[in-house]
């Protein structure tokens, strides 16, 4: 079972899809799980999700936007995948007849 | 303040690994990170990256095995002969003549045994060092030096100053200076050859027996009679030596097997 961030890192990942790098992550999980993602917990989360063989990840071109620095690319497998998804109905279960869950994707009327 | 925090976080990130260290760099500069927030997320990534190291048991059998015995009983050692070279030196500056304790015969073999082993056993403990946790090794430095700091200041307060300079000044020589070489060699390889290896092993093994036969021997002469001679013997150093040998030979002997194993398979190199 994957842990809250691994799964934020995961969805952003695949969401990203060909722009999933560091900062491109970090960037939309602060966006959008308004939450604050450090430098330290996202490479070290990545170092972990790869040794599970959740992601792949590979340095990329340098860019000079990024100072002539290579970016630090991440792909999602399809074991990752499957991780997320099996999370994601997990969640999805154990939320259904909540009072936070109602009116949303699968909770009960 | 901001650029000093650059700099700053430019040092430190100097601890990650050459590839992250590249990431981290241009996901700061693509984002646009304050210099003090850039300073933080670094300490944070490498403080995590730490943390991490210390799961593994390399770090811990250099901190338990190596840095704590080893450095223990190195400094003292170290610290001894040098006092034993600096007190008659110091000796015959303000009062034309050494601090007689020892025959010219048995000093020289003493000396010598001390002044082999002494820099050897700094050489191989800093290269070990290395060898065992490269990652980890500012940490163990760190720890290194303040523990050899607090071994000297133990016994410093027992000297007047010109004394502990002299101390100082041949400790500096015949162990500070070995333990960094030893750390540098380790930061460029972490083996020895095998030649060099079963050279070491060769005089360290001839400097034991020279000390193991020759203290009981000068101990119980100068217990019978505390007069004519030029040196002290390593006045840190008590009567059962074999022991403390054995345990700071173990990184030399350590390395020796490593080279073997090395030779043997090249792509541990």
């Amino acid at each position: 079972m994957l842990g809250e961030f691994e799964y934020l890192l995961l969805t952003a990942a695949a969401r990203l899809g060909e722009d999933a790098y560091g900062a491109a992550i970090r960037e939309y999980v602060e966006k959008t799980a308004g939450r604050r993602c450090s430098i330290g917990a996202l490479y070290t989360t990545l170092d972990r999700l790869e040794s599970k063989g959740l992601v792949e990840t590979w340095m990329g071109d340098a860019t000079p936007e990024r100072g002539g620095r290579a970016k630090r690319r991440v792909r999602v497998t399809a074991q990752g995948a499957r991780s997320a998804a099996d999370f994601y109905k997990a969640i999805v279960r154990v939320s259904r007849g909540v009072s936070w869950a109602a009116g949303r994707a699968g909770a009960r009327p | 303040m901001n650029r000093m925090c650059w700099w700053l976080a430019e040092r430190v990130s100097r601890a990650l690994e050459p590839e992250e260290r590249e990431a981290v760099r241009g996901d700061f500069a693509e984002s646009g990170e304050s210099g003090v927030r850039a300073l933080a997320e670094t300490l944070g990534l490498v403080a995590r990256r730490q943390v991490l190291l210390w799961t593994d048991w390399r770090p811990w059998l250099a901190l338990v095995g190596l840095l704590g015995p080893v450095g223990f009983l190195l400094s003292v050692r170290a610290f001894g002969l040098s006092l034993s070279l600096a007190i008659p030196l110091w000796a015959s500056l303000h009062y034309g003549q050494g601090y007689p304790a020892m025959t010219m015969t048995e000093g020289i073999l003493f000396w010598t045994a001390d002044l082999i082993l002494v820099p050897v056993f700094a050489w191989t403990a800093g290269l070990a060092l290395l060898s065992l946790s490269r990652r980890t090794a500012w940490v163990h430095g760190t720890l290194f030096v303040l523990w050899c700091l607090y071994c000297n200041t133990r016994v410093a307060h027992y000297l007047l100053t010109q004394q502990f300079v002299f101390t100082l000044t041949f400790e500096a020589l015949l162990f500070f200076c070995p333990v960094t070489f030893g750390v540098r060699r380790g930061l460029g390889s972490r083996f020895v050859g095998v030649r060099s290896a079963f050279l070491l092993l060769i005089a360290t093994g001839s400097a034991i027996v020279i000390l193991l036969v020759a203290v009981n021997h000068v101990l119980i002469r100068i217990a019978q009679s505390a007069r004519a001679g030029v040196w002290l013997p390593n006045p840190l150093v008590g009567q059962s030596q074999f022991v403390p040998l054995a345990v700071m030979s173990w990184p030399l002997v350590y390395l020796a097997v490593a080279a073997v194993r090395a030779r043997r398979t090249p792509a541990l190199r």
